[in-house]
């Protein structure tokens, strides 16, 4: 046996006979350790699993959730006939319409998801009506009237019931059944109002579909078992080329929620993650409290002839397997978070969750764990082996602390700590947001270590005035071994995260409100006909208190090439990339709008009619890597337009404006189909009155409330507020049980410091009063800096990442603060008072 | 040998220039008032206090210019230690912790040499016993079996029947010498009491950190 492996097993054979001792005493110090690790694992492994579960349901549904194997999807056009005729070549076809109106019941108007579909609907999954109709019973024509499937929502808004009708446009419908289950109901967390099913006879008679409107095509193919979904495409492409429609196959379903989930998930591992830190701190101290009362037998070791490095590895291993134990309890507790998610999650997404089989989260988690524990232990082990074991003999008091570890060891400490940082950063989704948190909270530790090196130092300097209570208080905190260090460093990280998650909450929501308040129109009129431009505005200018914004033609069209080269292979940057992955709005116009501001070129001439030329959105340019002068070409109704650009513009996607990437100018664009969009502003209560006279004038016209919008966003704003809080939760629990730990462990030098001040005279308040001070003055501090740090945070989130202005709601933000100061004067309390809770003499007896 | 410790009131001289030789086989005593250097002596004769200054030769090895881990190697291999506490390790039964120290030295059959000291020290039936599960003189029992575990040349006794009432420590000592005697083992024993010196082939009293023949 080489000398290695020998030392190895002796490491072991101690470790063993150790842990014997330990676990046969009941889980003792290990208690603080085992929760702190196992919560923070549990957190990234329920993220982790919830993730794969999702994208597990996603890719197991993923022909029901995309409808079919193929789709074709054409914007305000439908295919022709030899297009058609080519899906019908490939498999079974279903052809779906989508788009949005304005549905009237008697006096309300309600904005519907309107979807016409064939008898070919749904090629995979099911639809579920209530009552169970047949197609041709639901929507077929009956009574004069037309036959619609409704959301529970379409029925609970409008006050309507089964049975009564509702008009589309100037066509009369019944509402004859509730949509319980549409299989490939398009899913993703905003969903402006409910649905509407009807069949295409139906969608014809209301003349929703005339030139210009916003209708969605689709054609959904399900190929024969043999074929495979990416060979049909490529047939379609051969044959057609790019006609300006958009082919997905169903491993593409549901990209935009697949991304949701990244960003997400990104977002909550990375608070996780700072819970596990939190949690580490309070390992670190366990592991110190462990090898404190291990002292007395490292020493021993050392005189028996134990090298060094055999009794570093004995406790290595020991603290190596109860961190094992812990952080693998957490993985699979933090694995079993889909089956308690599967019921709310699973329904507000529209996807099956079970537990996922893929490890990797799991494991991913663990090695997390596991990092986190020797890093966080490493310090209290490696000063162990360096335990002077001369004390054994002099009847020092034996313990670990201010005991440097050797230089090879604080090296192991770094790479652990890089190990752990690069790890958050090569699995995160966007390194950039890891990295950032990796620098974030590695300076958020240090301000804290500071902070509180910096109290224990005045608490030594301070001159020692006022009563024996302030100096108590001021020499408990700087006294060697206080858990100053510990406490401000875990309690103040952990409502750091509170405080950062808070805040940047309130961010994002006063952006909504802000704008909604200062610069929101009321409304957004969408799909007015040329022709109804004149009487649309003469119904605002009719009512008094009503006024009309701003007014643009507006067409649907997608980026296709840039600079010639085509878009799916030019080099973009990520933060642009949404601009070319679907159609998006644009409009045509003489003269510059009111809010532009020209950052290259120049506009052109009001009556220029020369090649087609553009004005886009500068950030966008800078992500294509293009400017003045190049070009892009436009897939415009199956048409490609090659724009030159003129100038480029700064444009506001926050504010609730109307606002365009791309402005054509005029005399390119004037004579396409179009339509135009409006925006309106009306007190609260003339906004029924123009919803209604504006649809009654224009059925097809379709009117969105502002309002109802920003009701959506904060609804979703406050569900992922909601999981975000709880993961920085994670991160107080784990704080706080830190914080629990520190006063254990404290707890042998409070009560004796509690005898023989009673001892000396000091009655229980007073002692009580001493002991409370020190933690209200370790709490205060940390509160203080929590919010501090936790705004600093959240000013970096929301000014790097969400562009949206910092708010700095003092409300929000004391809570957190009030809440350290709350645990830690109770914390010390609460160990004071089991120390005063000691009798006196036995203690003194064996001093 | 000369050893001198800095702390924060300042550098004390706790050995002041000691010197002093034991052959093998030979027993010799430490006597002196608390806080003369008998326990540094001890400390620095077993390496885990290094000189200041000064030769520490045993078996013609010098441990001066051992580092940390060559010195814990050395004790293993040539040092016994006896404590006043006792120090058997609270987590290991009887038999461990006597064959822990054969176990660091790599030796195969540890736990039959164990075994073997143990009924030898007369503790046969208390192998599986931990140290809280026995009495004082049965934990020193141990303490001596496991110093004489690893054949080592020299045995360090630091006020060895301090914690053990008269017949028990009596008892202790009856051992002790008895099992140096036989694997000729030299025997360095720092005590308070006497007596115990007088039983020794030598016998040095230390004050203010020098040693002197008694």
């Amino acid at each position: 046996m080489t000398g290695h492996l020998r030392d190895l097993r002796i490491a072991w054979a101690i470790a063993r006979r150790e842990l014997r001792d330990s676990l046969g005493r009941g889980l003792g110090g290990f208690r603080i350790l085992i929760a702190c690790l196992a919560l923070g694992v549990a957190a990234i492994a329920a993220v982790g699993a919830t993730r794969a579960a999702v994208e597990d349901g996603i890719a197991r549904d993923a022909k029901r959730i995309a409808g079919g194997d193929l789709e074709a999807r054409l914007l305000y056009r439908e295919a022709t006939p030899e297009q058609q005729a080519a899906f019908q070549a490939l498999g079974r076809v279903a052809r779906i319409a989508e788009m949005r109106t304005m549905a009237r019941v008697g006096e309300r108007r309600q904005l519907a998801a309107l979807k016409a579909v064939d008898a070919g609907y749904p090629l995979y999954g099911g639809l579920t009506l209530a009552p169970a109709l047949t197609p041709e019973a639901a929507f077929g024509v009956r009574d004069g009237a037309y036959g619609a499937a409704v959301d529970q929502a379409f029925l609970d808004a409008t006050g309507l019931s089964l049975g009564a009708a509702f008009v589309l446009n100037r066509t009369r419908f019944v509402a004859r059944a509730v949509v319980t289950e549409e299989a490939d109901r398009s899913i993703g967390l905003l969903s402006l109002g409910p649905r509407v099913l009807i069949d295409h006879a139906a969608l014809a008679a209301t003349g929703l579909t005339a030139p210009g409107a916003l209708v969605t095509w689709r054609y959904r193919i399900a190929l024969p078992p043999e074929q495979s979904a990416l060979a049909a495409k490529q047939t379609l492409a051969d044959a057609f080329g790019d006609p300006g429609w958009r082919l997905t196959t169903y491993q593409d379903a549901a990209p935009n929620l697949r991304r949701t989930i990244d960003r997400l998930a990104l977002f909550l591992t990375l608070a996780s993650l700072a819970a596990l830190l939190v949690g580490g701190v309070g390992a670190a101290n366990a592991v110190k409290a462990y090898m404190d009362g291990r002292a007395r037998t490292v020493a021993i070791l050392k005189c028996l002839g134990a090298p060094a490095h055999i009794i570093f590895n004995a406790y290595l291993m020991q603290i190596g397997l109860i961190a094992g134990a812990a952080t693998l309890l957490g993985a699979l507790a933090g694995g079993l978070a889909p089956l308690a998610l599967a019921g709310p999650l699973g329904q507000m997404l529209g996807v099956r969750l079970e537990v996922s089989a893929a490890l990797w989260p799991l494991v991913l988690a663990f090695v997390f764990g596991m990092l986190t524990a020797l890093v966080f232990a490493l310090w209290p082990l490696a000063a162990a082996e360096r335990l002077p074991a001369a004390r054994l003999i002099g009847g020092a008091a034996l313990g670990v602390s201010g005991i440097r570890p050797k230089r090879s060891r604080i090296a192991l400490l770094a790479l652990g700590g890089l190990a752990l940082a690069g790890l958050a950063v090569v699995t995160a989704a966007d390194r950039w947001v890891a990295a950032g948190f990796a620098v974030g909270a590695s300076l958020a530790a240090l301000v804290f270590l500071g902070a509180a090196y910096g109290l224990i130092r005045l608490a030594r300097r301070l001159p020692r005035l006022g009563g024996p209570l302030w100096r108590l208080a001021l020499s408990g905190l700087s006294r060697p071994g206080a858990p100053t260090l510990s406490i401000a460093v875990s309690l103040g990280l952990g409502l750091a995260a509170l405080t950062a998650t808070t805040l940047t909450e309130a961010s994002f929501r006063h952006q909504l409100d802000g704008a909604l308040a200062a610069e929101a129109p009321t409304f957004f009129f969408i799909d007015i006909q040329p022709d109804q431009r004149d009487g649309f505005r003469a119904i605002l200018a009719g009512i008094p208190g009503v006024t009309a914004e701003s007014e643009a033609p507006m067409l649907r069209a997608r980026i296709v090439r840039i600079n010639g080269t085509p878009a799916a292979e030019a080099v973009i940057e990520d933060d642009v990339k949404w601009a070319i992955r679907n159609e998006r709005g644009l409009t045509f116009a003489a003269a510059p709008p009111a809010n532009a501001t020209l950052t290259a070129g120049a506009w052109w001439a009001s009556d220029y009619a020369g090649p087609p030329l553009i004005s886009f959105d500068a950030n966008i340019a800078k992500g294509f890597g293009i400017g003045v002068g190049d070009t892009l070409t436009f897939n415009l109704l199956g048409r490609e337009i090659t724009a030159t650009i003129a100038s480029l513009r700064d444009v506001d996607y926050g504010a609730f404006a109307m606002n365009f990437s791309t402005i054509f100018d005029p005399a390119t664009l004037a004579p396409a189909p179009h339509t135009i969009l409006a925006t309106a502003s009306a007190p609260p209560d003339l906004e029924t009155r123009v919803t209604r006279e504006v649809t009654d004038a224009f059925p097809n016209v379709t009117v969105i409330r502002v309002s109802d919008a920003v009701t959506l966003a904060k609804s979703l704003l406050g569900k992922i507020g909601g999981a975000l809080a709880a993961v920085a939760g994670v991160a107080v629990i784990a704080g706080t049980l830190t914080l629990a730990g520190a006063v254990v462990a404290s707890q042998r030098r409070r009560t004796q410091e509690a005898v023989l001040l009673k001892t000396a005279g000091a009655t229980r308040g007073q002692i009580l009063a001493a002991q409370t001070m020190e933690f209200a003055l370790i709490g205060g501090m940390t509160a203080v800096l929590a919010v501090a740090v936790g705004a600093a945070g959240a000013w970096a989130i929301a000014t790097f990442l969400l562009n949206a202005p910092f708010a700095p709601e003092i409300a929000a933000a004391a809570l957190p603060a009030a809440l350290a100061l709350v645990l830690a004067v109770a914390a010390g309390a609460i160990g004071v008072w089991r120390a005063l809770g000691v009798p006196a003499a036995p203690l003194l007896r064996n001093a | 040998m000369r050893l001198t410790l800095g702390s924060e009131a300042g550098q004390v001289n706790v050995l002041r220039g000691v010197c002093l030789a034991l052959p093998k086989g030979q027993t010799a005593s430490l006597v002196g008032p608390s806080g003369s250097g008998k326990s540094s002596l001890l400390l620095v004769a077993a390496g885990l206090e290094p000189a200041s200054s000064g030769q520490l030769v045993m078996g013609g090895q010098d441990l001066a210019g051992m580092n940390e881990d060559a010195r814990a190697r050395f004790r293993r291999d040539h040092i016994g230690f006896v404590f006043q506490a006792f120090n058997l390790i609270p987590s290991m039964t009887a038999l461990e912790n006597i064959a822990i120290p054969l176990e660091l030295a790599g030796a195969p059959d540890a736990f039959e040499r164990a075994a073997a000291e143990l009924d030898a020290v007369g503790l046969k039936d208390r192998a599986r016993h931990l140290p809280s599960q026995l009495s004082g003189g049965e934990q020193q029992r141990v303490a001596i079996a496991r110093a004489f575990a690893g054949d080592a040349d020299i045995l360090l006794a630091d006020e060895p029947t301090g914690n053990l009432d008269g017949d028990t420590g009596a008892a202790i000592i009856a051992l002790m010498f008895e099992r140096a005697s036989r694997r000729g083992t030299a025997l360095l024993l720092v005590t308070h009491d006497t007596a115990l010196a007088a039983r020794c082939d030598k016998q040095f009293r230390m004050t203010d950190g020098l040693a002197h023949a008694a």
